[in-house]
Formats: C-alpha cells, sequence, structure tokens
C-alpha cells in the first residue's frame, strides 16, 4: 500500500552535522539489542509473527471500508508531503533572500555616510525590516515579495532552470553573475554538471539518422556531427566538458623513490604491476625492477598529469595478462551502451564537439576506445568542413523556436 | 548551521516565540489529535481540524491565528504555510558534546567557505575495474552519519597509530632500513583504510570541483589490507563492502564486555558473549541475529547469537516459489474451467523483499540427520529460526544473485539470478525481529513504544549489470537531499525515485529512521 513519504527532512544530507556520529554513539538507545525471543510455550504462535495483521479480525465489509478511507487519506497526505517539501524549499530559499538582500544594504549606507548615525532611517525593503534588536523580520509574504531568489552562501542569484539539456532555459540576463549552485543537467551520456567521459562520442544520432541511414553511426558520420543542423542547438554558448584522467600520487611509499604520479584510469594496473603485487610481469621485467625501481615509470613523475595520462598508457603496465578478461567486460558494457539507441535528448549535441573531436589526445587509454584516429584526420585536415560550420550554426539559430517546442 | 543562515528571526510577521513554544508543546501533547500518518492541520486554539479552506473560514470567525500539522504550520494572516527557524530542526535534540570547539574548528572553516557548487554529487574515477568499490564506497560517501564521522575528526588522520608507524621506521637508520628492505617484504609500511576512507570523504565533499573524484589511496589500503581481494579484476562488491567494514572496523576496534546483554541472555538460555566490539563502525554496520533450534521431542530451546553485516536473502528460492505458485494457481484454473481453451497464461509474480524477509526469519524444520539435541541425547527433527537481535543503523540487504550450477558435464559453473525483485522506499524491521509480536506485548519491554524504533529508509541500490556473475558493471543509486541521483563511475545523472525502485537491485542500503532524531 501506499505509505505516506518518510522524508520531510528538512536537514539536507549535503549539510554536514559533524557532531551527528557523536551523538549517534553515545545513544544508547538507538541499535540497542531487542528483548530475546519469548521462550519455548509461545514458539508456536511466534510462526506467524511476520503478519501481524492477521490479528485484527474485521467482516470484509468493514475492512472495504476502512481501505478505503485510509487509501483517501494516505493519497492526500502523500501529496500535501510531496507539495509541502516543493514548497518549503522555495519559501525558505524566499525567507533567505529577503534577509540576504537587506543585509546587503546596511553595509551600502555605511559606506556611504561613515560615522553618521544610520539609526534614523530604518533599514527595511519591501519584504524585511531591520529591527533594532538586530534581528531581521518579515513583511508580508516572501512568496509575493521576494522576485528572484539568491543563495544564502555567495548572494548571487541563482538559476532556476539549467543552461541545458532537459528543461534548459535560457538564462535570464547573460550579463549577471549567478550563483555556481546550479540545476541538475540532465542529457544523455553526461553528468549532471554537462560533461562527458573521456573518448565518449555523443553520437551524432540525429545525423547518421537523417543523412546517411545506410552508414549506421560509422565513426565519420559521429565525426561530422557538429554540421547536423540540430546538433548546436540551445547550447551555442554551453561548454561541455570532458572528463579527464587526472593523476595521482601512488600511495605505495615502499615503491618509488620520492612521489610517484600516476593517471588514475592505470592505477589498477600500476598496483598490480612492477609498484606492488607484480603480477603479470615477465620474470625479467621483475628482475629489472628489483635492480633499481623502475625506470619506465620514474619517467612519469610530474603532477600535472591529466593529459599525460595518455602518453603513459603506452606504459608497460597497461598490457599486463589481466587484459583479456578486462575486454570482455568492455565490451560488453560498450554494447550496452551502444545498445541504448539514439538519445531522446539528441538536440543538445554539442558544438564544441568538433573542437573537442580534432586533437589526437582523444584516442586515450579509456575503456571505451571507440574513436578511431582515422576520423580524427578527417576531422582535422578537411578545410571544406570549416565552411559548412559557419552555414551550419545560422541555420540552427533559425530552427531553434521550433526545437524548444517540441522539447516543452 | 548553514540552515539558521540568513534566516529572519520567525517564520512570518504574525509568529512570535510565545507562538513558537505553544506549537511545540501542542505538537508533543498526545491530545492534539494530530494523526502521524496524515497530513491534517488543526487550530493551535481550539483544535478543529480542517482544510485550508475551512480553517481561513475559523479564522476569520474566531480571531485564531495558527493551524499546526505534524510537519508545518498554518498562518491565518498569511493565508499561507509558514516555516519557522525556530520549528524546522525537526526536533533534534542537539545535545552539544562536551568536545572543545577547537576540534571541530577547522572543519567549520573549510565548511563555511565552501564555495558554491552542485555539491554532494562527485562521480569516481574508475581506476580499472574498480567499479565494485565505487559503488559501495558512493553509498558510504552520501550517508549523512558515515560523513559525520569521517568529516567530523571520528578518525583523525594525524593521530592515526596505523598509518603512525611507518614513519617512526623512517626514523631508523638509513643502513639498517635497507638491509630489512632487501630481506623481507615483512616490513611493508602498514596502510590504514579509515585514513584512506577519511581521505576520499574530505576530497569528495571538501574539494570544489565538478570533476570526479579518486579513491586511489583507499584502493591501496584495501589490497593491503585485503590480500584475498587485491589485484586488477572485477570483484564482488558484497564480498568488498563486507571486507571493508570489518577493516574499518579492526582500524578502531575497542573491546568490552557486554554485561548488560549477558545477563538478559543468561536468563534466557542463550550463551554469554565474552567480549564484543563496541567500536563506531560495529554500532553502525553490525547487527546480530538470533538463531533458535527447538527439538521436536523434548521441546528443548538451544539458542545462539551471530554478528553479521549483511542479511543475504536467497533470491533464486523466492523465485522458485513464486513460479510454483503460479503453476499451482494455473493448475487450480485450469481444473476449475470447463472450457480448456482459455487456459490462463501464467502469472509469475516478481518476488518483493518482505517476502523473502519473511522466509529467511520463519521456522524451518531440521531432519534428525542435520540435528543432535543434547538433552535428548540423540538425532532428532527440530524447527530453527532466525530473527534479528541487534539492528545495524545502516542495514545492507544483500539479494543473492551469484551462485553455481551444475552444466551437463558435470561442471559447476558460477551462474547468475536475473529478475526484478520488489523492495520499499521504507522497511519496517520489526517483524523480523525477536520483539514480541503482538502489539500488546511491546508495552511489555520497558513501557515506552516507538512507531519508528525499527523503521528504516531506502538510502541506496547497487546494481550488478550483466548476465554473467564473473563479469559485468556495478553502479550506484544514492539519496542526496531526497533526490536520486546514478552514480555510475565518473558520471552522475540525475533520476528519479520511480527509476530507482525499477532496479533489479543487488544490494540495498537502509538506514535506521531514528537517527534523524538523534
Ligand atoms: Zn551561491
Ligand atoms: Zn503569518
Ligand atoms: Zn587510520
Ligand atoms: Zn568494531
Ligand atoms: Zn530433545
Amino acid at each position: 500500500m501506499a505509505t505516506r513519504r518518510p522524508h520531510g527532512s528538512l536537514l539536507p544530507n549535503s549539510v554536514l552535522d559533524t557532531d551527528l556520529w557523536k551523538r549517534f554513539y553515545s545513544d544508547e538507545e538507538i541499535t540497542a539489542d531487542i528483548p530475546p525471543p519469548v521462550k519455548a510455550s509461545t514458539t508456536m504462535a511466534t510462526s506467524g509473527a511476520a503478519d501481524s495483521k492477521s490479528s485484527i479480525s474485521l467482516s470484509v465489509a468493514d475492512q472495504e471500508q476502512a481501505i478505503s478511507y485510509i487509501l483517501d487519506q494516505s493519497i492526500e497526505s502523500i501529496l500535501h508531503d510531496i507539495l509541502l517539501d516543493i514548497h518549503q524549499e522555495e519559501k525558505i530559499a524566499r525567507m533567505q533572500t529577503a534577509v540576504i538582500e537587506l543585509e546587503q544594504r546596511p553595509d551600502k549606507q555605511k559606506s556611504a555616510h561613515d560615522g553618521d548615525n544610520a539609526e534614523d532611517e530604518p533599514v527595511e525593503s519591501d519584504a524585511a525590516i531591520l529591527e533594532e534588536s538586530g534581528q531581521y523580520q518579515l513583511k508580508g509574504n516572501p512568496m509575493k515579495t521576494i522576485k528572484h531568489i539568491r543563495c544564502p552562501n555567495c548572494r548571487l542569484r541563482r538559476l532556476l532552470y539549467p543552461r541545458v539539456g532537459f528543461n534548459a532555459r535560457p538564462v535570464p540576463d547573460p550579463t549577471e553573475q549567478y550563483c555556481k549552485t546550479e540545476p541538475m543537467i540532465i542529457i544523455d551520456k553526461h553528468d549532471v554538471h554537462g560533461q562527458r567521459k573521456k573518448g565518449v562520442k555523443v553520437k551524432g544520432q540525429a545525423k547518421g539518422k537523417n543523412r546517411k541511414k545506410n552508414d549506421p553511426a560509422s565513426p565519420t558520420s559521429e565525426n561530422s556531427d557538429p554540421l547536423t543542423p540540430s546538433s548546436s542547438m540551445l547550447n551555442d554558448s554551453f561548454e561541455f566538458k570532458e572528463i579527464d584522467y587526472p593523476a595521482a600520487k601512488c600511495p605505495n611509499r615502499d615503491s618509488h623513490l620520492g612521489d610517484h604520479w600516476k593517471s588514475v584510469n592505470v592505477f589498477a594496473t600500476h598496483l598490480n604491476g612492477s609498484c606492488y603485487l607484480k603480477k603479470d610481469r615477465a620474470a625479467g621485467r621483475e628482475a629489472n625492477a628489483k635492480i633499481g625501481g623502475t625506470p619506465r615509470d620514474s619517467r612519469a613523475s610530474s603532477p600535472k598529469a591529466g593529459t599525460n595520462g595518455v602518453k603513459r598508457k603506452a606504459d608497460d603496465e597497461t598490457s599486463g595478462g589481466n587484459k583479456k578478461k578486462q575486454k570482455l567486460g568492455e565490451v560488453k558494457r560498450n554494447d550496452k551502451k551502444g545498445g541504448s539507441g539514439p538519445s531522446r535528448l539528441k538536440e543538445v549535441n554539442n558544438a564544441n564537439d568538433r573542437s573537442a573531436a580534432s586533437p589526437l589526445k582523444e584516442v586515450n587509454g579509456d575503456t571505451i576506445s571507440v574513436t578511431p584516429t582515422k576520423a580524427m584526420r578527417d576531422a582535422s585536415s578537411e578545410p571544406t568542413l570549416k565552411l559548412k560550420l559557419k552555414t551550419g550554426g545560422d541555420a540552427t539559430a533559425r530552427k531553434k523556436p521550433t526545437k524548444m517546442g517540441k522539447k516543452a | 548551521m548553514a540552515l539558521a543562515l540568513h534566516m529572519p528571526t520567525a517564520g512570518c510577521e504574525h509568529l512570535n516565540s510565545e507562538t513558537v513554544e505553544q506549537i511545540r508543546q501542542f505538537r508533543s501533547s498526545p491530545t492534539n489529535g494530530i494523526d502521524p500518518n496524515f497530513a491534517q492541520y488543526t487550530c493551535l486554539q481550539c483544535s478543529m481540524p480542517g482544510s485550508f479552506p475551512s480553517l481561513d473560514k475559523h479564522f476569520s470567525e474566531t480571531q485564531h491565528g495558527f493551524a499546526v500539522g505534524q510537519k508545518s504550520v498554518y498562518c491565518a494572516g498569511c493565508h499561507d504555510l509558514v516555516y519557522d527557524p525556530a520549528l524546522l530542526g525537526n526536533g533534534k535534540k542537539r545535545k552539544l558534546t562536551e568536545t572543545s570547539d577547537e576540534d571541530d574548528s577547522y572543519l567549520t572553516a573549510n565548511t563555511a567557505q565552501r564555495p558554491c557548487g552542485r555539491s554532494g554529487v562527485r562521480g569516481l574515477f574508475n581506476l580499472g575495474e574498480t567499479c565494485y568499490m565505487n559503488a559501495v564506497l558512493q553509498m558510504m560517501v552520501h550517508n549523512p552519519l558515515l560523513a559525520s564521522y569521517f568529516l567530523g575528526m571520528g578518525h583523525p588522520i594525524h593521530t592515526c597509530p596505523i598509518s603512525k608507524e611507518p614513519e617512526k621506521k623512517d626514523d631508523a637508520s638509513d643502513e639498517e632500513e635497507q638491509a630489512s628492505e632487501d630481506q623481507d617484504q615483512k616490513k611493508e609500511l602498514q596502510v590504514c583504510v579509515a585514513c584512506g576512507m577519511t581521505d576520499l570523504f574530505s576530497d569528495v565533499t571538501m574539494v570544489d570541483q565538478p570533476l570526479p573524484a579518486h579513491a586511489v589511496n583507499l584502493l591501496f589500503a584495501s589490497w593491503k589490507n585485503i590480500p584475498q581481494m587485491s589485484g586488477k579484476g572485477q570483484q564482488d562488491a558484497q564480498e568488498w563492502f563486507m571486507y571493508i567494514i570489518d577493516r574499518l572496523h579492526e582500524a578502531v576496534a575497542q573491546y568490552s564486555t557486554p554485561d548488560q546483554t549477558n545477563s538478559v541472555n543468561e536468563a534466557n538460555g542463550i550463551p554469554p558473549i565474552d567480549k564484543q566490539c563496541v567500536c563506531f563502525f560495529h554500532k553502525v554496520f553490525y547487527g546480530r541475529y538470533n538463531s533458535q533450534i527447538i527439538c521436536d521431542t523434548c521441546h528443548t530451546v538451544s539458542s545462539r547469537e551471530d554478528e553479521f553485516s549483511s542479511i543475504s536473502l536467497d533470491f533464486k528460492k523466492q523465485v522458485k516459489r513464486k513460479k510454483k505458485a503460479a503453476k499451482d494457481a494455473a493448475a487450480a484454473a485450469a481444473s476449475a474451467a470447463t472450457n480448456k481453451a482459455d487456459k490462463p497464461p501464467l502469472k509469475i509474480a516478481i518476488p518483493n523483499l518482505h517476502e523473502c524477509l519473511r522466509s529467511y526469519t520463519a521456522p524451518e524444520p531440521l531432519s534428525p540427520e542435520q540435528y543432535n539435541c543434547t538433552t535428548c541425547d540423540a538425532r532428532r527433527s527440530a524447527s530453527k529460526q532466525t530473527r534479528l537481535r541487534k539492528l545495524p543503523a545502516i542495514m545492507c540487504v544483500h539479494v543473492k544473485r551469484f551462485g553455481m550450477k551444475q552444466a551437463g558435464s558435470g561442471v559447476w559453473l558460477p551462474e547468475k539470478y536475473e529478475g526484478k525483485l520488489e523492495f520499499p522506499l521504507q522497511l519496517d524491521m520489526g517483524p523480523y525481529t525477536t520483539k514480541p509480536p503482538s502489539p500488546m506485548a511491546t508495552t511489555t519491554n520497558g513501557g515506552e513504544t516507538k512507531p519508528d524504533a525499527y523503521m528504516y529508509d531506502l538510502d541506496c541500490v547497487v546494481v550488478h549489470q550483466g548476465e554473467h556473475a564473473q563479469n559485468g558493471h556495478y553502479f550506484a543509486f544514492c539519496r542526496q537531499d531526497n533526490k536520486w541521483f546514478r552514480f555510475d563511475d565518473e558520471i552522475v545523472s540525475a533520476t528519479t525515485t520511480e527509476d530507482v525502485l525499477r532496479q533489479e537491485a543487488y544490494l540495498l542500503f537502509y538506514s535506521l529512521r531514528s537517527l534523524e532524531k538523534v
């Protein structure tokens, strides 16, 4: 049966309560022992313990009536709770904004006429007033008096809709600076920040379908993606970033003289190999490693790792005997991902694809290595493509409204 | 507290501290008529319940000012729900622990300066087939209790005795060190998993970046401390979870003899526990189950109790049961139907978590081959029942999806059981405990009955994708500020509760609701 939502939780779990664990740890009741089972005599009865419902006896009619009553009430309560959560979040944000807007004003006033007594004129706005006690009091209902929500942390205005992707809206005032806490972005293959994994191509599904039906998602069609009118939609200003693999310092201090940095995506391989477990190593290599650390490794000791990770990928470590198994798993994964079909959000493909796709560094040690070098070359060496890009961009701009309509 | 930041003194211009106090008392009074199960508002002054329009009318007639619900307050002056800062704490009793402010100052300083950004939703880099670890880690990182511990100096890295050790070695003379290095690997550095975990928590939450974090230090600590799971390769997420919390416990273990439990146990014929760990991780992750065997002949009860860190449910058995039930139903329907043509299709119901827990805790018969009664001094048939005696704060429910099957050739091969298992967002574990079943009986133990004492809320779902037992991919769904996100290594995406409930869960993590009120 439908149950009421448990979380009217007023404290979001992103707000850290550093004492919670201490209170929990010293609370003797929480997770305390439950009384032991009742002895033999009752054990026969406990077999039915699981469904305590059976203990209530009602006539069928009574039950039906009760159930429909409870159901009505529950649904109402569930709806209430959902709406309450939304309302509360919104209203508290506005209450805070009322205070923030006022807090910012005394500063200005003071700086304006420094020594003067500001007490003469009360500090107040349509939404709140600063009382003599130094406390802020609301005036009227902030749901009506406050127009824009401001962030209690940085005091900048909050964006209410994502800049791109599902439910995106144009930024209200492009000249204004907004709080960095923006709504989560929803786009296939991208994370909530609008980033995607390095090496993951956003399929030019749109174009793969429209233009070359008989060329199913070939690398070339993917690459020509930016040419599709639809692909540069909406997000001309949004920069889709790729998640690059940074380097991390190897924690195995026994193995390296000084700090040793490795691209994070090969860390298991690194630890598995010369660094720690010494698995997948030819005997000769192992001997080699014993003599003087690992000469190859020492090459890669710059903390500036991100892009270097690619170079290192060619390192001995990736060619472990484990690779076969790994590949197997990965292929599986690719299949699944590939099989998911064209994205519903395909129109939010990215104008930046074009720049992102060209440099060779994209062919990396990542698990999904579908990007062939050939495509890259095609992209970077064909000047005609660039020309087309421009016209393509214009076309998209004109098409914009209809697409947006569809989405909404 | 961040919530109180920049808040006005009162929820609205009509509310004052007196009224707030009145509301508090009204809520805690047993006769207020508020049913906690339903959303209901009653007038603060005269307890008249009603909808908002009817309350508005009531207010205009009576000059009464507020109606109180379980979670919110309706103001007559505002014609709206109002949220007073003093009422928002959810009744949390904030016992300020006597720890010095200095302890937390480093942290509060850090949190206060935390820049804005889409917080709390960072991915984790796959370090090379480490999705099993990432999925479990996301559960941990998003748990407020664990975050509180690791970020609230629960395990201060700089004083950790395990991580300290190597530094002592460094002090030793160089020659000595080199000599021992050549000799043996025995004197390897020790690496502390709790320190690795602390690293990760601070990395994930403190760094202002949309980029994923990585658990390199923890991976190494894990390999060092769990040799049987070290090495690059795919691993079982549940196995890793069990090991890692065991190692966390080992890092901070603290044993004592549970006198209170023992005296209760003694009276009930349960063998005493000579030493029991009382560390933080034990309190968080470990429960204890009681299993009783009753001899069918002499009815002697023999009891034993053991710790657990996850509850493993026999998914395959449950599916079989459902299939059998469906077949039986179909057979019954077929025999009842006069016309054989309209044979109903086989409808196999999806098993649910409660059924699994019920069969986990139901009495099962033991044959004489399985049981030797010491009282009868003979092999006897008996009945065995396992129930929960102590529940953890964070409970891992493990849906057994991996097993072995015998191939035609007689060779045993690993097998994965796919299929759905329905699971609820909230789970009352009461019925599966040793607690006396009837509501009447609860009053006998200590008096007060807490309705939520054994209530859990779903926090995280770990999914294993792939049809094979030996390889596949793990990802996790975690709740952050009551919104669900999907954490697939580096990629974090927003999702819905419905999507979460559709998953073929492998691990379910529930946390105790009463934690909210600690
Ligand atoms: Zn901000
Ligand atoms: Zn009001
Ligand atoms: Zn430590
Ligand atoms: Zn322990
Ligand atoms: Zn016996």
